[in-house]
């Protein structure tokens, strides 16, 4: 019976490559799809679970996009006068602000760890935005010569990095965010303020505005959750040349772009995966159909309905489950590329799926796609093993 | 007299048109047994109602003495794998096979493969396509397509041969050699009932027979 089923997938090459490819295809897209959205979804509800500030003042000329400062870790060089931050919390209505200092990008050190990541200066203290991303609980305060990592920041050495030609010790590392906080490198403000305060390029800003123990780059902010947000942002709005980023508007703003992103992509999932399935049955429900006066003459030679089943959905099997196995390692190579693009252009929190999500995920497709390849496969062979082997023998024949 | 099978009373009806109307015959070991009649009489119906692979609306089918009008299709299949050899009206060779490959087929669909494939050889090698083994059926002639048709349906060794119209479409020459391969097979004590038009090959057969308006005439 092997032998049969061999001799079968080998003489319709072409048909068979064709049957692979299209279910390669879907496989691939679907599986793609599905990693991406689940990444962005459950970025999503971490952001919504675990990102405390209401309201973020910046530099009031600053340019870069409103999320990058909500979801933490922003490369901008703009900075605020240090006292904004006890202006801010004298406003009434805020329940507590907590100050960050940023510095430039760290691609200028022996052990370059990358121009993405960035260090940033925080105060422990008053901090409760970096503090539950912790994997373990830490006593306040930082040394100068201690550092916090995100996530995804690369080191050589289990408990030390050395940043622009200096060794910190690594004291916590953050939990994956899928913001640019995962790339973010958190020490406290004395020392962004020493690393800043010897950046060549920032001298001729330091001699003109003065140095950096006199600025900070942002305000964190709580707010009274029956306080007028409206009348807490005019009231900062008038301590002159800041931008207050109301974090509501921006995540709802941002949850709205993905509630459509959502839509697309999870529309088109949806069709794909539908119009992949029904391609796939049509097919298989036909070539099957068409080859019934072979299956009667089996039944004619001796072969039992049981039989007849096992060679019609061995090979149905056999190329969904090829075309799947290709058609993962597709969708694998895929959704690498998706994270490399959301990488570079990140906008949103992403978290991407374990290893055990992603297996599951593959799994799931692979016993779809092959389940319903043997039942399109085996229906039409079930209903002409019903028939005398007599009449089924002469169907699908011209003459 | 102990029958290798035998047809009591058949008739079959697709409709309000009959067919077959109380058929019988009976056919013993060794003997050949040719059905001549006009096209469209019923002979290939009868062939295959013999061969369990349609049903009679009505009489029996009886083979080794054995009623098979209440088995269950399961159980027909293996007493016609076991008990029957076809060759067919066209000689339905699988095109994805060679000639020994398609030689090879019931024995691997009813898993005697290992020991039939000496068999196989050997059959066409009698049946002179020695060097024809590897080829697929779209490079054989009619003639030798109907021989891997012949060799296919004695590989198991089968008590009965059924062939409906075996040497159609052939030329003499074609037709001598399928019908004496046929033919050969009875002198090992196989039964063979044949279908056919020819009356040179019916007359050649130990018993002959007319099928007309649907009634076995001698």
């Amino acid at each position: 019976m092997i032998a049969l089923i061999w001799k079968s997938l080998c003489h319709r090459k072409l048909q068979n490559a064709a049957l692979i490819f299209s279910i390669a295809a879907g496989v691939a897209i679907l599986f793609c799809m599905t990693a991406i959205y689940y990444g962005v979804d459950k970025g999503m509800e971490l952001s919504r679970q675990r990102m405390g500030a209401d309201l973020v003042v910046i530099y009031g000329g600053a340019r870069l996009d409103p999320s990058v400062y909500l979801f933490g870790g922003a490369t901008d060089n703009s900075y605020l006068p240090a006292d904004t931050l006890e202006a801010v919390r004298a406003v009434p209505g805020i329940v507590r602000a907590t100050p960050q200092f940023f510095t430039q990008k760290l691609s200028a050190d022996c052990h370059d760890i990358g121009t993405k990541n960035r260090m940033i200066g925080y105060d422990p203290d008053s901090d409760w935005i970096v503090g539950p991303w912790l994997k373990q609980a830490r006593k306040s305060g930082l040394n100068d010569h201690e550092v916090i990592l995100g996530a995804k920041v690369p080191t050589w050495k289990q408990n030390r990095i050395s940043v622009l030609g200096k060794w910190y010790d690594i004291v916590a590392i953050a939990e994956e965010t899928g913001t640019t906080l995962d790339y973010s490198l958190l020490v406290s403000m004395a020392e962004a303020r020493r690393v800043a305060a010897a950046n060549p390029r920032m001298q001729a800003s330091w001699q003109k505005y003065g140095v950096p123990e006199q600025w900070i780059s942002a305000v964190l902010v709580q707010v009274d959750p029956e306080a007028n947000l409206d009348a807490i942002v005019d009231r900062i709005q008038q301590l002159g040349f800041v931008k207050t980023i109301v974090a509501a508007e921006v995540k709802s703003r941002i949850q709205d772009q993905f509630a459509a992103l959502g839509v697309l992509l999870g529309g088109a999932g949806v069709l794909t995966g539908l119009v992949s399935l029904f391609h796939l049955f049509a097919r298989f429900y036909a070539l099957t159909w068409e080859r019934q006066a072979e299956w009667g003459l089996y039944l004619a030679l001796g072969a039992s309905s049981r039989t007849i089943a096992a060679l019609i959905i061995g090979e149905a099997v056999i190329l969904a489950l090829v075309g799947a196995v290709v058609g993962l390692a597709l969708g694998g190579v895929l959704y690498q590329i998706g994270l490399a693009v959301l990488d570079a252009y990140q906008a949103f929190p992403f978290v991407p799926a374990s290893w055990q999500v992603l297996g599951i995920l593959g799994l799931a497709l692979a016993g779809s796609f092959t389940g319903l390849s043997a039942l399109a496969a085996w229906l039409p062979a079930y209903e002409g093993s019903r028939m005398d082997p007599g009449t089924i023998m002469t169907r699908g024949e011209c003459d | 007299m102990n029958y290798l099978l035998e047809v009591r009373q058949v008739s079959k009806c697709y409709g309000e048109e009959r067919i077959l109307n109380d058929v019988s015959l009976a056919l013993a070991p060794g003997q050949a047994l040719a059905i001549t009649g006009p096209s469209g009489g019923g002979k290939t119906t009868l062939l295959s109602i013999i061969g369990l692979l349609q049903q009679a609306t009505s009489g029996t089918v009886l083979i080794d003495g054995q009623d098979t009008g209440g088995l269950e299709p399961r159980q027909q299949t293996a007493l016609r794998a076991a008990h029957f050899g076809f060759v067919f009206q066209r000689a339905r060779l699988i095109h994805s096979l060679t000639a020994l490959e398609n030689v090879m087929v019931p024995a691997w669909l009813t898993r005697e493969g290992k020991a039939a494939a000496a068999r196989a050889q050997e059959l066409l090698v009698r049946f002179g396509l020695a060097q024809r083994l590897d080829y697929r059926p779209q490079e054989l002639s009619l003639g030798q397509l109907r021989r891997v048709a012949l060799a296919r349906a004695l590989l198991l060794s089968p008590k009965v041969i059924l062939a409906d119209e075996p040497t159609n479409d052939l030329d003499p020459a074609a037709a001598a050699e399928v019908a004496d391969s046929l033919l050969e097979t009875c002198g090992r004590g196989t039964g063979l009932i044949l279908v056919t038009h020819d009356p040179g090959l019916a007359g050649r057969t130990d018993r002959n027979l007319c099928l007309e308006q649907g009634r076995l005439i001698e």
